[in-house]
């Protein structure tokens, strides 16, 4: 149960948050958008294998 | 035992959701990550009881189907739980009666076999 996984997600959140606020601060806020979705879709990524393996895990456990 | 380290971790990531509660969609994340990783944990100590109770069941006599249709009951329970939850819990009311609903119907397709033994088992006994 490694906890790393979270910490991972919280930093790539305040660094997304962060960078948000500095384009929003110097008028691009296209650029902000584009963060927010690009900090989204990588954490989507990291979810998607931790829940593939969590998925994993119960069907040996249970024998699906 | 384990329960110390869970019970902490939960407090942690209620704390970090609450940081982040400018961006929604990154305390969802936490909130998945943290879920799945609990129950990751928690389910590797499901198969020493798997086996215990395999072993009681093969001294009582009984054949190893229905156990099997049993633990595979409880894999569906604990997933579609875990689902519909974190979508209540994002506000999805609607996505998590689906969810419900669809975990319902497998679980009822998986114990078909078990009625039909349950029918023959009681014809035997009636004579009929």
């Amino acid at each position: 149960m490694d906890i790393s996984l979270i910490f991972q997600i919280a930093g790539i959140g305040i660094i997304v948050a962060v960078l948000n606020i500095l384009l929003k601060k110097s008028d691009k806020d296209e650029y902000a958008v584009m963060i927010n979705i690009a900090g989204v879709v990588i954490v989507l990524a990291i979810l998607a294998n931790e829940i593939a393996g969590l998925f994993q895990t119960i069907k040996s456990v249970f024998g699906f | 035992m384990e329960i110390l380290s869970i019970a902490a971790l939960c407090l942690v990531v209620t704390v970090l959701c609450k940081l982040f509660d400018a961006q929604k969609e990154i305390a969802l994340y936490i909130k998945i990550a943290a879920a799945a990783l609990i129950l990751g944990g928690v389910i590797l100590y499901v198969s020493p009881i798997a086996d215990t109770i395999n072993t009681i069941f093969d001294k009582a006599g009984a054949s190893d189907t229905y156990i099997n249709i049993l633990f595979k009951a409880l894999g569906i329970c604990y997933i579609t739980q875990f689902a519909s939850d974190i979508c209540k819990d994002s506000g999805e009311g609607a996505l998590a009666v689906q969810i419900e609903i669809a975990g319902k119907i497998t679980l009822l397709l998986l114990s078909l076999p078990l009625f039909e033994a349950l029918t023959d088992l009681v014809t035997v006994l009636l004579g009929i």
